[in-house]
């Protein structure tokens, strides 16, 4: 067991956190009041060749591993950006990987270089408002006549659809009832986000304004069937692959935020004179700092442990689940707490840590909730029946 | 044009420094490449893009950790590095470094030795001075631009006590670099996976051909007897009321207890 990192790993998160640095917490805060996406960012994210980190080297990726990616994006996270730094980027990292992993060379050549330039941008539609975290309850349908599929039904909360051309997109091929079991029938397209066949709706929400979440309506969306990924009726198993990446970057996402937030608070802390001392000088305001502290890194430890996993091709759902959760939960806490330290300040937006709060809190709902991990946990590691 | 870049790995001044019995403390610092140097490597990256041949060669020296500051060098685009470990360094002023890095020049060949005009954790600025002395070099320190640069001659801005003095310069020289003249690169993530495969050669102090008195403690030339935190800044003075009232209250303090006038 080595916990050190190499002298690329060590670089990765000198030069990533470099180029973040160069993006102020009046750059982030703009964008928040704004909601103007972080194109300025993207563009220097992409220009640095950070979007094609786990890419094949061959369509001009690096072709580095899940931990090389988890450890950008925790750098990503960390930063004053935030979650809005890190959604901006992040469905480049694990959102083609269906397409790396099943797609044809021609899919591949056509797709992943302008991908990785960050000539396209991607969004992500699975989730819909009838199904929720029950994915295979979808509705969305795609019908097959001729040569193209034609693609009806809505979806929700698809994030950064305002400025995507493609969508990662999953639609039910075969009737449900037809389907031997619930994860057959779906199939998984990459194709053009059309705007003559889908109206795009922006979500009104509580955090990461700069990057938009949308509800989707889409009627007769025609699909050339050489963007259908893999074959007909799979794509739920495809998904599958890309889960446990999703689940450890975003775990590693929160914990940057968590450990920005303790950051300020500590900073603070030390500064803020009340009662003749810093308050920092408390035992009740540095026990929960230190104690999220301790989360921190512990979760941190378990999402570098689960990577490395999935980079030796070894089981990690359960790792994964786990950092994905203690992650979310123990990012949350750090910002709550360091809200809590600036007092009434924290509440304040020119502090930031109101803004960490409201990002951090995507962690815990998104792409899957606490309980369901709980619930998986509960069935995988300890035997129990299944709840769900 | 070759050009050998100076780079000194540096402690990371934006965090927290703290001092306890008389030393600093070193449990959780980060160190980096000292922000002067990093220009500096800008700058013969650009020189040689410019001049369209040559290469640019990278030496620190340092302890273990002072690798990476190499590494990002290469991986910002520099071709080679060459890295002198020895323990013999440890405790060494800028003298001694002087000393050393002449030892190691004396046998190679370059058009233009680059260095930042200071370090960031020290702030002395001599080391450049001091080799150019022991290679028997030309030097100017504190250049904002360069003009031309040619086999064999350099036209160069230095800032000057009285504005911008124009110089040329006859190569080799030693040049050291205010951190306007450029905006360092970002390292790319291509970059850092290219810097892998790029030659680092790591040197001793025998390998260098250098003598244990005239290097580290023995051979430094200045001694710190004790170091102290900086004094902590005086909480500023609020002034409130009318723009007069104000002003006068302003005078009156500058006058009277700041004695600026006196
Ligand atoms: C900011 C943001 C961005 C998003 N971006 C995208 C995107 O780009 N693409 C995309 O496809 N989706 C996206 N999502 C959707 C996200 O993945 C879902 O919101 C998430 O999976 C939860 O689904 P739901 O909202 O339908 O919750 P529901 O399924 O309605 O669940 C509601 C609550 O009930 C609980 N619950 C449900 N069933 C059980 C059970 N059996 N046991 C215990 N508890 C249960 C859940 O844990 C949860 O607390 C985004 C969401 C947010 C907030």
């Amino acid at each position: 067991m080595d916990f050190t990192l190499t002298a690329e790993q060590k670089a990765i998160c000198d030069n990533v956190a470099e180029t973040c640095g160069k993006f102020s917490d009046a750059y982030w805060l703009g964008k928040d009041t704004t909601g103007d996406f972080p194109i300025e960012f993207h563009q220097a994210m992409a220009k640095g060749g950070w979007l094609g980190i786990t890419m094949p080297d061959e369509y001009g990726g690096s072709n580095l591993g899940l931990l090389e990616a988890a450890l950008m994006m925790h750098q990503v996270a960390r930063s004053s950006g935030a979650m809005s730094a890190a959604s901006a980027i992040h469905i480049n990292l694990f959102g083609p990987h269906p397409i790396v992993k099943f797609g044809t060379d021609d899919q591949k050549k056509r797709w992943l270089p302008e991908l990785i330039h960050g000539e396209t941008k991607v969004c992500f539609g699975v989730t819909e408002s009838n199904a929720g975290l029950e994915t295979t309850a979808i509705e969305t349908s795609a019908v097959k006549t001729g040569s193209r599929y034609y693609v009806n039904g809505a979806k929700v909360w698809t994030s950064t659809a305002q400025q995507a051309n493609k969508i990662m997109l999953l639609a039910r091929t075969k009737p449900k009832e037809d389907c031997l079991n619930r994860i057959e029938g779906l199939s998984l397209f990459y194709t053009n986000l059309d705007r003559d066949y889908v109206d795009i709706r922006l979500i009104d929400k509580m955090g990461r304004k700069a990057v938009d979440s949308n509800e989707l309506f889409i009627g007769d969306l025609p699909v050339p069937e050489e963007d259908l990924l893999g074959e007909e009726g799979k794509g739920f198993q495809y998904l599958l692959h890309s889960l446990n990446p999703e689940r450890i970057l975003v775990g590693v996402e929160a914990i940057g935020i968590g450990q920005n937030a303790i950051a300020r608070a500590s900073q603070y802390a030390q500064e803020r004179v009340v009662f003749g001392r810093p308050i920092g000088q408390n035992q009740a305001i540095q026990h929960p700092l230190a104690e999220s502290w301790m989360e921190l890194e512990a979760a941190f430890l378990i999402a570098m442990q689960a990577a490395s996993l999935y980079d030796r091709k070894e089981p990690c759902g359960l790792k994964a689940n786990a950092a994905k959760y203690l992650g979310g939960e123990a990012g949350f806490k750090a910002c709550t707490q360091s809200l809590m330290t600036f007092g009434g300040m924290g509440y304040a937006k020119e502090f930031h840590v109101e803004r960490l709060l409201r990002e951090v809190l995507i962690c815990r709902i998104a792409p899957v909730s606490p309980q369901m991990i709980l619930n998986y946990i509960a069935e995988k590691a300890l035997g129990l029946p299944k709840s769900y | 044009m070759n050009i050998i870049v100076l780079i000194k790995q540096v402690i990371d001044v934006e965090l927290n420094l703290r001092i306890k019995d008389g030393a600093l403390v070193e449990d959780g610092l980060n160190y980096v490449i000292s922000s002067w140097d990093e220009t500096a490597i800008e700058a013969a990256l650009q020189l040689v893009e410019t001049v369209g041949a040559g290469e640019v060669t990278l030496i620190t020296i340092g302890p273990e950790r002072a690798s990476d500051a190499l590494r990002k060098g290469l991986a910002m685009g520099a071709d080679k590095a060459v890295h002198v470990l020895d323990s013999a360094f440890d405790g060494s002023d800028s003298f001694a470094y002087a000393r050393g890095l002449a030892k190691l020049l004396e046998t190679r060949e370059y058009d233009l030795i680059l260095a930042g005009k200071q370090a960031q954790d020290t702030d002395a600025g001599l080391t450049p001075s001091m080799l150019a002395e022991f290679l028997g070099l030309p030097q100017v320190t504190n250049i904002v631009k360069v003009d031309q640069a040619e086999e064999g001659k350099m036209v160069l801005h230095r800032k000057g006590d009285h504005g911008n003095e124009v110089i040329e310069l006859t190569l080799p020289a030693v040049v050291s670099v205010n951190d306007s003249l450029n905006e360092p690169r970002l390292a790319s993530l291509r970059g850092i996976m290219q810097a892998k495969k790029k030659p680092m050669e790591t040197m001793d102090l025998a390998a260098i051909g250098g003598d244990a008195s005239l290097v580290g403690e023995s051979g430094r030339q200045t001694k710190i007897i004790s170091l102290l935190e900086p004094e902590a800044r005086q909480a500023g003075k609020k002034f409130e009321g009318s723009e007069e009232e104000t002003s006068k209250q302003v005078i009156d303090l500058l006058l009277n207890e700041a004695k600026i006038f006196a």
